[in-house]
């Protein structure tokens, strides 16, 4: 995303030196909007959008936690597990987050490898690759209709 | 009649211009360690971003040329301590308190993740920024 910014200010940027008439190369230069620039774009802007926008930041120190990933909902979906013996123990989720995916992804109650839990997943959806769930809600109501619980990673609702 | 200038030559901007602001860099990873670590961010950014306000006005005198008029310090000496120190240490005093931040932002076992994303989205605007001006020729 900063990236993205970064290109286009920098294109806006050259649009604005060519609207203010500075003429940069050949013989006759022409730098007479040069202050005037310099003082809009790298004294005024930044005083009054960058001052601001530090109050948009957590007034903590640099060794604090921002966010507090458990409290965010938003972050993990959790369908409920219920009592289908043989898929609750193909696809049991721990609680900790010491588990060997962090508590992100699939988790099992044995030590099964990821790529195991993803083959028991990709044939329990009956999928040839578990990136194909492009609707993420469908995935969700579909690991719910199989009384799978799942914690799994998704985007935050404003992207 | 302005006095015209700088005229800056580009060993002047890879040597000297490139060695300072290498050196001044390299100083200011250890004073935001030892003197700014333990900052807020808010502060932190505030100070960072008046600093940097306050480094353009150097260009600006340049560019009026009041460096020499008024003053009477060489261009090269003037914008050496304007863009190359103050500007690179306004930089690196940003650049550090944000990454930290923007890794405090991912989220719990992505952290990896997120450095190579960020890493990548950099490479990739770097190779993307190297085209624009061919992309503008078509214009």
């Amino acid at each position: 995303m900063f990236c993205f910014c970064d290109i286009v200010n920098t294109l806006i940027g050259a649009g604005i030196i060519r609207w203010s008439g500075m003429v940069t190369v050949g013989e006759n230069c022409k730098f007479d909007a040069l202050p005037s620039l310099i003082l809009i774009t790298k004294i005024l802007i930044p005083i009054i959008i960058g001052i601001p926008a530090t109050f948009l930041i957590p007034n903590v120190l640099q060794t604090e936690r921002l966010i507090d990933w458990s409290r965010e909902d938003w972050f993990f979906f959790n369908s409920v597990r219920t009592d289908e013996p043989e898929r609750s123990e193909l696809l049991a989720s721990s609680e900790d987050d010491d588990s060997p995916d962090g508590g992100v992804g699939l988790s099992t109650s044995g030590d099964d490898s990821f790529d195991e839990r993803h083959d028991m997943l990709e044939s329990l959806l009956d999928l040839n690759n578990y990136n194909e769930i492009e609707n993420m809600d469908e995935g969700v109501h579909e690991l719910q209709s199989r009384n799978v619980r799942v914690k799994c990673p998704t985007l935050p609702p404003w992207i | 009649m302005m006095i015209s200038g700088p005229n800056f030559d580009y060993t002047y901007y890879i040597t000297v211009n490139g060695v300072v602001g290498s050196f001044i860099s390299f100083l200011s990873v250890f004073a935001s360690q030892f003197l700014f670590s333990d900052w807020k961010f808010r502060p932190l950014l505030l100070l960072t971003i008046l600093i940097g306000a306050l480094a353009s006005v150097f260009d600006w005198i340049v560019v009026k040329r009041w460096n020499i008029t008024e003053f009477g310090i060489p261009d090269k000496v003037f914008f050496l301590f304007g863009n190359t120190i103050v500007g690179t240490i306004v930089n690196s005093l940003q650049f550090i308190p944000l990454n930290a931040m923007y890794a405090k932002m991912a989220p719990e076992g992505m952290e990896a993740a997120i450095v190579g994303e960020m890493i990548r989205a950099l490479i990739e605007y770097w190779l993307l920024l190297l085209h624009i001006p061919y992309f503008s020729t078509l214009f």
